[in-house]
């Protein structure tokens, strides 16, 4: 990748944040002292900080092996079709949507811990990422060069993340070096104040984008130009966001015969980019819902019955969107009139006038989505150009004792996967939940793995431990038919035991098979001592979990302070290991949604210097600014998967701040007001009612 | 990184020795801003002077027509004070919706007023309430108006040694009615704009009024042109203020990446509407 980073500048800064030295002590005070006693000389150099800046001829040049400051041009689905359908359409509406970067937030800032044994040669690193196999690999062969197997790493419980440690940074392999350099244990946690810097942030897009269509609602064309500062470095993974997530995502829940995307990921003087919770699906359900919305009301259309005019129909799966996924199931009408049928939606108008006596103007929006999950099918990974594979991995143990071990390749960090994981094989092998643990996030005893990031987990990595579990019945099946003297087609296992068809009675317990394979005293011919199976699985594609969400949100019509009243969501994430997991999610994405749509935004001046650096500048929402989340959900199973579960972790997380801006610009209709960036702050309200 | 000298004495003789003696000596309330300042920003000289064992600082009671709020008094012990609510709604109001609880069973009211921070609530409160900031130093004790101790942008009129002791608001008069309201930072929760008003009428008429700005401008300011504006007008609560009553003519706003200043002046004159309107509507006349 052009323009790669080192674990310490070495010429150039090209951020401010980027670190230039490294100090060991051994306390706090001293490395504080030693901080500042170090002066470093920097020669002033340009400074460019915005994507379409940087590529203007004469820009500031960031790297040498990057011309022109671009790290790649990417462009998906049939250019031409789309100028066509546009040029010949009824109905076209152009709008430019800037979403601002977001900062990462997680209660845990990073931090890690190294360790080097001069006896054994063995390094070994404490670090709270998303992916540990990932980092084992990238530290030990692409970074310093020692062998793979001289390196563990370890996750301990860690304190969220939302796509922020899933990468390789520089303080893993730096602390690695230094600690095998003064011969102790070293340690490094970040700050808060500091994560703002060395922490990726997220979004930041400027979205050019047309839609084209027909005067009686149907959607013919859309073409989207977006320009991308990925930062001063590419990121571990952070180039794919943009490009791929948001760029094949864009047509949303529609069946729109003539898609195109382009995006100019160009790099400039600010902190790298990555994914945060709805990465890059977040920036392409805003654009679509918000150009469904206006074209809605340029052709005088309720903006529901545009949605149900063009949502892909449920004869119509697998659909192909034309930029290059394809969505395996879906009843996506059925969630958005669940959603509107529960947000009242058709006597909003009295609601209005009933606001509008208390001096507030009201507002409903839709926020319908389509949000690949399941990440992924590894065929895939090098078809995007990605170095890497999303298989899933799981080793299903059973114990003498009737105790059941599951390694597992996902990386938990707040997703609940040690229960759902644990529901998983407990259901399967019909074993109490409590007799199954979940093993995960150590390479040293846990298989080759991705980890967790792009609502993966479930759907890929749980559906590993369904398929490691089903070879564990067969075995168990074999077994329990030796020992109660029967042939396998006369046994079934049922409730944790393999019992005669023809008589209940006789069974033997997973335990006792799984002890007696233990001993293997007796075992049948040609087969193994133990019960234990890896599987690995791949699935063949990426799964799409839907819904509708609708905002309601009342304006103070003389401040422009916005509240959201009600907020309505219907999720379908197929099958549904435990519903209160997958409902804990989405409020987490729900929140998520609400700060960039109201008030969360990284502000840079122009010389690069980050003016949102803390919280007491960098406003994320709290639970006051919050009202009850009312949600339902459908299920349409996925074919992709024997469980039939989809994605669920930040799938709906998109959905947020189109139906809030929705809400706000239909509030704001009698102004004229056709659209307001995120974050929608009471000024830039106040100045739309304005006029300016 | 600094390290700091702490110091915790019993008595406000004692505070205020420690406060003379050391001219890096600073007093410690609640914490909830010079504990969170940059450690940078303390130098080894510091000395914090811990008041939360002087006992005298502490609670509220009546005085001479006034009600007298010791300076260590917590934000949640004002809001929920009966004395409080009684004589100042707006004040317990107002202290009791000031950041989130755990803040306010830190915060008091002498470290909100100190400083005059203009983001903070009390400052301007205090202001529309004619009440007097009273403190302690090693010349004896003494009484500084709220007009004056916020006279100066983030300059106290304090002298070194010196210490807050207490508040001491005077009783409004019959008939009297206030109110305090803001738009909040979202981030920091604290006042992007606010106004406090403390209007008294008498047969329909507004005969006496008290209006202040926070939030908006770098110190508490005293609307002093809506004050003579609002004299002798109708105190008519459904209606509120004329609109030709609200001037924030000639008054510095400031702006910051949240909000403009621009956009701080409407919300001055909006919130100074609303905030008359209030008072004039809890007014017992």
């Amino acid at each position: 990748m052009p323009g790669a980073q080192t674990a310490l500048a070495t010429d150039k800064v090209r951020y401010v944040g980027e670190w230039v030295a490294a100090v060991v002590a051994e306390t706090r005070k001293q490395a504080y002292d030693a901080l500042s006693a170090i002066e470093v000389e920097y020669e002033p150099l340009p400074v460019v900080t915005t994507a379409e800046e940087a590529l203007q001829p004469g820009a500031p040049q960031l790297h040498e092996s990057a011309p022109g400051n671009l790290c790649a041009h990417v462009s998906f689905g049939d250019r031409k079709a789309a100028e066509d359908a546009i040029e010949k359409a009824e109905v076209v509406v152009r709008e430019k949507f800037t979403i601002p970067r977001q900062l990462h937030q997680a209660n845990e800032t990073r931090a890690t811990i190294a360790r080097y044994d001069a006896a054994t040669d063995e390094y070994t690193l404490w670090t709270n990422t998303q992916i540990p196999h990932g980092n084992r690999f990238m530290i030990s062969s692409l970074v310093l060069g020692i062998p793979y197997n001289k390196l563990r790493v370890i996750v301990p419980n860690i304190g969220g993340s939302y796509g922020s440690k899933g990468y390789l940074y520089q303080d893993a392999p730096l602390l690695l070096v230094l600690a095998k350099e003064v011969g102790r244990p070293l340690k490094w946690v970040d700050n808060r104040e500091d994560l703002s810097v060395t922490t990726v942030h997220a979004r930041g897009q400027v979205q050019y984008a047309t839609l084209a269509g027909t005067r009686d609602g149907k959607i013919t064309a859309l073409s989207v130009r977006n320009y991308v500062n990925l930062g001063a470095y590419p990121a571990t993974n952070g180039p794919s966001t943009p490009s791929i997530l948001t760029g094949r995502s864009v047509t949303g829940a529609y069946a729109i015969p003539n898609p195109f995307y382009e995006a100019y990921l160009v790099y400039a003087n600010s902190v790298m980019l990555g994914p945060a919770r709805g990465a890059g699906r977040m920036e392409a359900m805003f654009l679509i819902e918000r150009l469904v919305d206006m074209f809605a009301r340029e052709i005088g259309m309720d903006p529901a019955e545009v949605r149900r005019k063009n949502m892909v129909r449920p004869d119509q799966f697998p659909y192909e969107n034309r930029l290059g996924w394809t969505y395996d199931s879906g009843e996506y009408e059925t969630a958005l009139n669940r959603a509107l049928e529960m947000a009242g939606y058709s006597d909003v108008q009295q609601r209005k006038t009933e606001a509008r006596n208390r001096g507030k103007l009201l507002g409903i929006g839709i926020g319908s989505y389509v949000t690949i999950g399941g990440v992924g099918p590894s065929s895939r990974m090098g078809k995007e150009g990605l170095i890497g594979s999303t298989w899933a991995s799981a080793i299903v143990r059973v114990h003498q004792t009737g105790d059941v071990t599951a390694i597992t390749g996902c990386q938990p960090h707040g997703q609940g996967q040690i229960t759902t994981f644990a529901q998983i094989a407990a259901h399967e092998l019909g074993v109490p939940v409590d007799r199954v643990e979940i093993i995960h996030s150590d390479t040293l005893g846990v298989p080759y793995a991705q980890g967790s990031y792009g609502s993966r987990s479930f759907s890929v990595e749980g559906a590993a431990i369904y398929e490691a579990c089903q070879l564990i019945k067969q075995k168990a099946i074999q077994m329990g038919a030796h020992l109660l003297g029967a042939n396998e087609k006369d046994v079934v296992y049922t409730d944790g035991k393999v019992q005669l068809k023809a008589d209940a009675g006789r069974a033997k317990t997973l335990q006792e098979i799984a002890s007696a394979l233990w001993f293997a005293w007796d075992v049948p011919a040609g087969m193994e001592p133990g019960l234990e199976v890896t599987s690995y699985f791949d699935p063949p594609d990426f799964n799409f979990p839907f819904g509708t969400h609708v905002a309601v949100v009342e304006i103070d019509r003389e401040t422009g302070a916005t509240e959201v009243v009600r907020y309505i969501g219907v999720n379908d994430v197929g099958f549904m290991g435990n519903p209160k997991v997958v409902e804990g999610q989405m409020h987490g994405s729900i929140a998520f949604g609400i700060g960039p749509a109201l008030t969360e935004q990284v502000i840079y001046d122009e010389n690069g210097r980050l003016l949102t650096r803390d919280l007491d500048t960098y406003p994320i929402p709290r639970p006051s600014d919050m009202p009850e989340f009312e949600l339902d959900s459908t299920v349409t199973p996925t074919p992709l998967n024997r469980m039939g579960a989809k994605g669920a972790g930040d799938v709906a997380q998109p959905a947020v701040a189109p139906a809030i801006v929705n809400a706000i610009c239909d509030a704001l209709s009698e102004f004229g007001v056709r659209h307001i960036d995120i974050p929608a702050t009471p000024e830039k309200i106040w100045r739309a009612m304005r006029g300016n | 990184m600094s390290a700091f000298e702490y110091a915790a004495p019993e008595s406000v003789e004692e505070a205020v020795a420690v406060l003379a003696a050391r001219s890096e000596a600073r007093p410690l309330a609640g914490g909830q801003k010079i504990l969170l300042e940059r450690n940078s920003d303390l130098s080894n000289d510091t000395v914090l002077v811990d008041l939360r064992r002087v006992a005298s600082l502490k609670g509220v009671e009546r005085q001479d027509g006034a009600l007298r709020i010791g300076a260590m008094t917590t934000l949640n012990e004002i809001a929920t004070s009966g004395l409080v609510g009684e004589e100042f709604p707006a004040l317990a109001e107002t202290a009791g919706s000031i950041g989130d609880a755990q803040l306010r069973n830190r915060a008091t009211i002498g470290g909100n007023l100190a400083e005059g921070d203009p983001e903070y609530d009390l400052p301007a409160l205090l202001l529309a309430l004619d009440g007097t900031i009273d403190v302690a130093g090693s010349q004896g004790r003494r009484k500084i108006a709220a007009e004056d101790y916020f006279k100066e942008q983030n300059r106290s009129p304090r002298t070194r040694g010196e210490l807050i002791v207490s508040v001491t608001i005077p009783v409004t008069a019959a008939n009297s009615g206030m109110a305090y309201v803001r738009i909040k930072h979202p981030a920091r929760l604290t006042a992007v704009c606010a106004v406090a008003a403390v209007v008294r009428a008498e047969r329909g008429r507004i005969v006496a009024s008290r209006v202040a700005l926070g939030g908006a401008t770098d110190r508490p300011t005293r609307l002093e042109a809506v004050e003579k504006a609002l004299l002798n007008g109708p105190a008519n609560g459904e209606q509120g203020p004329s609109e030709g009553a609200i001037s924030v003519d000639g008054i510095a706003f400031r702006g910051d990446v949240f909000a403009s200043a621009e956009y701080r002046r409407h919300l001055a004159r909006v919130l100074t509407g609303r905030a008359i309107k209030q008072a004039l509507l809890r007014t017992t006349a």
